[in-house]
């Protein structure tokens, strides 16, 4: 399996170079968004069950803003 | 591990631990981290081209999670931003074609990083020398908060009035180019200040090649007076329109390693959660002290570098310089969830003891 997504990887990126940039921005986005969406049911999980309920999530208790 | 696009073996545990650093202080302070990409890939054997075409793919992944985090934390003020893209994308143009010019005349190679440290240079003693005089002017030594030493120049900035004081579209009624910012706690400004903000940035970006993220994070604190966790969320969403292009353009020459990318993004979106939560427990003032440190890091670095090749003798030099772009910053993601920890036991006792 490893070596058909080698070959996969090597002659698509040198055939069509656009479609092959295209699918690494995709890749990568879509990676991105769904590493993010993890992270948030794994915090909120979390939170919920060790911080009573409120996600791990809060608004406006940093430092920052006026 | 055998990554087939930029044909180079790496050990995928030297690139996890890139990964968490890069996410740590691309969420703590608000920067794509390419400097510290692409000198770490270098280290660990990839290809110079590869290197950099696979560091920006990564920083437009590290920077869509970084973002999210600081959207969710109201750190992001898309009504900032969105002009400041506009005004940075004629700039990268304008720095490309300068860029190319030096190529031609054969100068690239020394004049950029002579740029890049000095601009380094100037930005961290500049970020230094700030934290010491907001620290003697607080009233306890303690926390500073948002209390920047160019207050005078960001109240100038905000109640610039640049002509055309509005503008009518054919169909549309009048509108005024003064614009507010509620994120950013700003009740007017002319909307030609984020436009001109990010013309300067992006000139500068396309000049070094970089993501410019490591510049408008400063720029927005001390010239804007923006609050320091806005401007690092706002700067992301920058960097994010930044790295997708960079990311394109590498792409399509068949420069990126997407296997590579994608082992250091899952890495750095660890990171992420530690260094956008950290800004949650961190004084403003000691983000931005540790962010000069950070800088001051790479502006040695890459003097070390530089003068490893200018000087015979001192060409050891050349040959440590890239662990100490790595080690400080390594140091630092320490330095930041220690912090974290100590701040979030310090606002849990009052709680508990009054329970």
């Amino acid at each position: 399996m490893y070596e058909s997504l080698t070959n996969f990887l090597k002659t698509f990126s040198a055939e069509s170079p656009f479609l092959w940039a295209l699918l690494v921005m995709v890749i990568i986005a879509v990676a991105g968004l769904a590493l993010y969406g993890i992270w948030e049911i794994v915090l909120k999980g979390l939170g919920m069950v060790f911080g009573g309920g409120n996600g791990g999530h809060g608004h406006g208790s940093g430092s920052g803003g006026h | 591990m055998l990554f087939p696009n930029a044909d180079v073996i790496v050990n995928p545990v030297l690139l996890v631990l890139l990964g968490v650093i890069v996410g740590t202080l691309g969420g703590f302070f608000g920067v794509g981290g390419g400097f510290l990409i692409t000198g770490g890939l270098i280290v660990f054997g990839v290809p110079e081209i590869y290197a950099i075409g696979t560091g920006l793919t990564l920083i437009m992944g590290s920077s869509i999670i970084n973002m999210l985090k600081h959207r969710g934390l109201g750190n992001v003020d898309f009504k900032l931003g969105i002009p400041m893209v506009l005004g940075a994308m004629p700039a990268v143009f304008i720095a490309e074609s300068l860029n190319s010019a030096l190529e031609e005349a054969g100068q690239v190679g020394n004049v950029i990083p002579y740029i890049y440290v000095a601009v380094l240079l100037l930005l961290g003693t500049f970020l230094v020398y700030d934290f010491f005089k907001t620290r003697r002017c607080s009233a306890q030594g303690g926390n500073q908060g948002e209390a920047v030493s160019t207050a005078g120049l960001t109240q100038r900035v905000q109640s610039l009035r640049i002509p055309p004081h509005s503008v009518k579209l054919p169909g549309l009624p009048a509108r005024s180019t003064y614009i507010a910012l509620k994120v950013s706690g700003i009740e007017q400004i002319s909307i030609f200040v984020p436009i001109l903000v990010g013309f300067g940035i992006g000139f500068f970006a396309g000049l070094l090649g970089a993501g410019g993220g490591f510049i408008l994070m400063p720029v927005l604190v001390f010239v804007m007076g923006i609050p320091t966790t806005v401007a690092i969320g706002t700067d992301l969403f920058q960097v994010i329109i930044t790295g997708s292009w960079g990311t394109l353009l590498y792409a399509l020459g068949n420069n990126v390693d997407p296997l590579m990318a994608l082992i250091i993004l899952a890495a750095a979106s660890v990171g992420s959660q530690i260094g956008a939560t950290a800004t949650r427990f961190v004084d403003p003032g000691r983000i931005r002290i540790l962010y000069g440190i950070t800088v001051l890091s790479g502006a040695l670095a890459i003097g070390m570098g530089q003068l490893g090749k200018a000087i015979g003798g001192l060409a050891f030099l050349g040959r440590i310089d890239d662990w100490v772009l790595l080690g400080v910053p390594g140091f630092m993601c320490i330095v930041i969830t220690v912090l974290m920890i100590l701040e979030a036991v310090r606002r849990r006792q009052p709680a508990s003891e009054a329970s």
